[in-house]
């Protein structure tokens, strides 16, 4: 594959891709779109390279979600003053919502979130879900199984 | 794939239409274009190429300093005849006339 290709089939997922990474940064834009960099320069660079083994989507998400952990670990968590501010902010508006969703999800396990995010708001498979997650099909199933659970139960909470 | 979990689904669509109001970074603002390997090595020659310049530079003033300290020989030739008819040899310590100090330990008693 060339590197016009590449760039093509890049701009092509580019906004899944991107909130994929903010999705797995704990919904914070500035870590996503570093995230996305950072794995843009990996694939550019040639560190990270495309075999036509999985789909191009579920290797981009897989380099995604692999750059994100590394960061997060790395990272140290330092709110300045606009940071606070800006959650103030979230947190008002959340209270104005009938039902925050992403907020609901955000009391699953980590797991259990990227799995059921993949499977229902990206649209893919177990299989494809094992591939992005590095973890074995049976895993993937049990966290999606018990995840949709979790959901149900906290849909029927939050109505009540 | 196909799933039987319409709660479940309903609940991913609102934050998917939550996040379609999203804006997103453009690709271009994001992805950023490695610099080309042959470009980087012709810039790494040229900074070292300059910085054996200015070494060389460097070592040729030093010398140049050392150099002009030492006093040397100064040989003037002259093409000029001169009137000076005294000879330039010393007579002084002419071979007929020298006598070696141990001379006097030979003289018979």
């Amino acid at each position: 594959m060339d590197k016009v290709e590449l760039e093509q089939l890049l701009k092509r997922h580019h906004r899944d891709a991107f909130l994929w990474a903010y999705q797995i940064c704990n919904y914070n834009d500035d870590d996503g779109k570093e995230v996305l960099q950072m794995t843009y320069l990996k694939i550019a660079e040639g560190r990270a390279v495309f075999r036509d083994k999985s789909e191009f989507k579920t290797w981009l998400f897989s380099i995604i979600r692999n750059t994100a952990m590394d960061y997060l670990k790395k990272r140290v968590f330092f709110d300045d003053l606009d940071t606070i501010e800006e959650k103030f902010q979230e947190v008002e508006k959340i209270d104005t919502d009938p039902i925050n969703y992403r907020d609901l999800l955000q009391r699953l396990s980590n797991r259990q979130q990227q799995v059921l995010l993949l499977a229902f708001y990206h649209d893919m498979t177990l299989a494809q879900i094992a591939d992005v997650t590095n973890l074995h099909i049976g895993t993937v199933r049990t966290h999606y199984e018990r995840g949709k659970i979790a959901v149900k139960a906290l849909i029927i909470n939050e109505k009540k | 794939m196909k799933r039987n979990d319409e709660d479940v689904d309903y609940f991913f669509q609102e934050i998917k239409k939550k996040d379609s109001k999203k804006n997103i970074p453009e690709f271009e603002d994001i992805y950023i274009k490695p610099i080309r390997f042959r470009g980087f090595l012709w810039a790494k020659l040229g900074v070292a190429a300059s910085f054996l310049i200015l070494a060389g530079f460097y070592l040729f003033n030093n010398l140049k300093d050392k150099n002009s300290e030492f006093v040397g020989i100064e040989i003037i030739l002259s093409e000029e005849k001169t009137i000076n008819t005294k000879s330039l040899i010393n007579n002084d310590l002419a071979i007929d006339t020298w006598e070696p100090p141990t001379s006097s330990l030979i003289d018979d008693f």
